[in-house]
């Protein structure tokens, strides 16, 4: 029984029946549980109510195109009053459009989402350890070059590190001293860059580079040689060649979010200089404090210098962030860190505390120093 | 050429033929594309950029349905979620691929400089021909969306093919520094619109290089003889010692020369762009059909530089707030912080507005010329095209997702 169809004005859509361009002009039929759609007295096509799929967003009073579930098929509705009449009996194409969802869609929906975010969690969080243990050494050593490339590229002057030769003496003696018992694979390479900024990283293969600021706000040799530990630590641990692969993964996957590849192909060199900034966490500080405290004590070094260094620049962070950040607020109106991480990068990193300071202090049984006064003023000469 | 039975139905450029003429036409509307970007780009930052797929397809849904030919509207069948699996899967594959090689790269780089060059040369090689695959791939997917009056258009051909087809051409445009472009450009079209169908037929395209050589000659023109000018001014003003009097000026005169060279050959890049397409469109055939385009040019070149300009503008402010707060770009090497209000404020106001403004300027603002100025030629039984036998690809336009391959 075709009931409520008599109010209805016969006024006509349009019809392609999907297996040729033929357009027919169709009267609709509003049976009580589907569409029929008409044409001089015979039905072509009958869709169920709930079959019925809006093929695009309506804008205004557009048209309204509709299909059979994924049929080829397309009826185009322009009347208003054809168009009320049949959301009335299916509501549902009021609204927004609506695909078909199988079961089987779902599924694959749930392996695709699902996979991807497998692949995101291990590139991020399990991949870098693992490729950090298995690249094998030259390799790991040409990452690290290239990361000393970079960073001296951008920050050194005159992009060359500092070669002064009784500067360069001093800091073989000190490396020597304080690996020289150390069992590794590594060959440690120790430079100075000719920068203002207080810093001191590790990179991959064996590199532990020294920004000439911390070699000038330092007050002895001991100091120095401190942070080396340390840094020499995350070097023994692989924590910069780790770090380096987890920030090569995040570019890569930042870069196809955003879909652009030309980002993908410099990633390696983008994240060299990340390095200067990457902080490891917290448990990687503690390991890479272990480890140089064990080659301080080998050597026979104090720790105090590396505690006493942590104290101080924390001492004279603090009170410049004061001053400067009151001051550049005032300007701006913005930034409260802005300019002061430029100078004390070390601190972003290696985020100083008492209790590091008291661990290291405790942990500490060297007594000596650890340069002579002429080959520490040679270091402090290095740059010149 | 034969004289013309009188049928009246002869393919070919007509002088006067009595046949029926039909244009395209667009009715969407600035404000419903304008609403219609600004949800998606908002939908697209929320989702971390996941969402646009689904927002590129809800826009080309838009464009399709706004066009009608003899008054019935065109249609996009594409759904988000196939964009969505062909780029996770370009994606795993890139993966895969990219990752162990940069580490090789770096590698080789300072134990074997020739074998790194040699690398490096693949590599291009690979990309230049992954780029053409990837238009090709692109226009297969967007041609087995479309359709209308139910039926589909359809790309055939081989995605590999058309690559190196494609490389060769554009080694050969290297070689020849550009002379040879209008030649290469037809052997693509050809290829592509030989290969296009609607339905059961293919479509046709018989090109000639002669009728595109002046005007590409034109344009190469101002690029090369602009370039030398610059050359042969900078070292005019070497040899007649301005330059060390005057360094800041000459730098100025220098940078606007430049600028303007840039400028001028964009616009006349823009301009032959225009008329090759006008030119293409009247050697395309289907069936009975001849096609006409009087696509003005200048309409387009104005509507690009509107949207680099708003590009540039917003750029621009970006930048000089990143100034003003005091950061340099030796801040944005170390300090994370700093790296990320800047990567930020590209992601929040950077693309959003890039994207809106490329909808409403570029797209929205040709669509209508280029329909209004398109011309259907001829008479057809459009009632007895049958549905296209191609099988549909499953997924969409990874590849040309990763290569930034231009286009809606």
């Amino acid at each position: 029984m075709s009931a409520a169809s008599d109010d209805t004005p016969r006024i006509t859509a349009t019809f392609a029946d999907g297996r040729t361009a033929k357009l027919r002009e169709v009267e609709l039929d509003f049976a009580r549980d589907a569409l029929e759609i008409r044409q001089a007295g015979q039905t072509l096509e009958r869709w169920p109510y709930r079959e019925i799929v809006l093929v695009e967003e309506r804008f205004g009073d557009a048209p309204m195109r509709l299909r059979h579930g994924d049929r080829a098929g397309r009826l185009t509705i322009a009347h208003a009053g054809l168009i009320r009449a049949l959301i009335e009996r299916a509501p549902h194409l009021s609204g927004r459009l609506r695909h078909t969802v199988s079961l089987g869609g779902f599924t694959k929906w749930g392996i695709a989402v699902g996979t991807t975010a497998l692949a995101v969690y291990l590139l991020i969080a399990e991949m870098p350890a693992i490729a950090a243990r298995i690249v094998p050494l030259k390799w790991e050593e040409a990452l690290g070059e290239a990361v000393v490339k970079q960073v001296t590229f951008i920050f050194a002057r005159k992009s060359k590190t500092c070669d002064a030769s009784a500067g360069k003496a001093a800091l073989e003696r000190l490396r020597v001293r304080l690996t020289g018992k150390l069992k590794t694979r590594y060959r440690f390479k120790l430079r100075v860059i000719d920068h203002a900024m207080v810093n001191a990283f590790a990179a991959p293969g064996g590199y532990v580079i020294v920004m000439r600021g911390l070699i000038d706000k330092a007050e002895n040799g001991d100091e120095v040689a401190g942070v080396l530990a340390h840094e020499i630590g995350h070097v023994v641990e692989r924590h910069s060649t780790e770090a380096l692969f987890r920030s090569l993964g995040f570019n890569l996957i930042v870069a196809t979010l955003v879909g652009n590849t030309t980002s993908m192909g410099s990633a390696v060199a983008e994240v060299g200089t990340g390095l200067a900034s990457l902080s490891y966490g917290r448990a990687a500080e503690r390991e890479a404090d272990a480890i140089g405290v064990r080659l301080l004590n080998q050597a026979g070094i104090s720790g105090a210098g590396l505690a006493a260094f942590f104290g101080r620049i924390a001492a004279r962070h603090g009170k410049d962030k004061k001053r400067g950040g009151k001051k550049r607020e005032a300007k701006s109106g913005k930034t409260k860190s802005g300019g002061d991480v430029g100078i004390w990068g070390y601190l972003s990193t290696h985020p100083p505390s008492a209790e590091r300071a008291r661990r290291i202090k405790a942990r500490s049984t060297g007594r000596g120093r650890a340069m002579s006064a002429t080959d520490w003023a040679a270091l402090k000469a290095i740059c010149k | 050429m034969t004289t013309p039975p009188d049928t009246g139905a002869v393919p070919g450029p007509p002088p006067i033929a009595p046949e029926p003429v039909e244009r395209p036409v667009y009715d969407g509307r600035a404000r419903e594309v304008f609403s219609l970007a600004l949800r998606n780009a908002g939908l697209t930052l929320i989702t971390l950029g996941i969402y646009r797929f689904w927002a590129k397809t809800r826009m080309r849904q838009y464009f399709w349905s706004h066009v009608s030919v003899k008054g019935e509207r065109i249609e996009y069948t594409g759904r988000g979620r196939e964009l969505f699996l062909g780029f996770l899967i370009v994606l795993g594959i890139g993966l895969v691929t990219l990752l162990p090689y940069q580490l090789l790269l770096n590698f080789v780089l300072s134990r074997n400089p020739p074998l790194y060059v040699l690398l490096v040369i693949v590599f291009y090689l690979v990309l230049i021909t992954l780029y053409w695959a990837a238009v090709f791939f692109a226009r297969r997917y967007r041609f087995s969306r479309s359709q209308w009056r139910g039926i589909r258009a359809a790309q055939t051909g081989s995605a590999w093919e058309f690559g190196f087809l494609g490389l060769g051409c554009t080694l050969l445009n290297i070689i020849t520094i550009g002379i040879t472009v209008p030649v290469t450009s037809i052997w693509i079209n050809r290829y592509l619109m030989t290969r296009t169908m609607f339905g059961p037929h293919y479509f046709a395209f018989e090109g000639r290089a002669g009728r595109l050589y002046g005007p590409w000659m034109a344009t190469w023109g101002v690029g090369v003889g602009g370039y030398i000018l610059i050359v042969a001014a900078l070292i005019g003003l070497c040899s007649a010692g301005v330059l060390r009097d005057n360094r800041a000026s000459v730098a100025i005169i220098m940078i606007l020369l430049y600028a303007l060279w840039i400028g001028g050959w964009l616009a006349m890049y823009g301009w032959y762009r225009v008329v090759q397409f006008r030119r293409f469109t009247d050697w395309t055939r289907y069936q009975t059909l001849s096609f006409a385009s009087a696509l003005p040019a200048g309409r387009v070149i104005g509507m690009i530089a509107l949207y680099m300009l708003t590009v540039v503008v917003v750029l621009g402010a970006i930048a000089g707030v990143a100034i003003a707060a005091g950061l340099s770009a030796a801040h944005l090497a170390v300090d994370p912080r700093a790296a990320a209000a800047v990567v930020g404020a590209l992601m929040v106001v950077y693309l959003p507005v890039a994207s809106i403004a490329r909808y409403l300027i570029v797209i929205h603002g040709v669509a209508g010329p280029l329909c209004n100025t398109l011309e259907i030629r001829g008479r057809l039984d459009f009632d007895a095209l049958e549905q296209s036998a191609e099988a549909m690809p499953k997924r969409g336009e990874g590849l040309a997702e990763m290569l930034d391959v231009g286009g809606i």
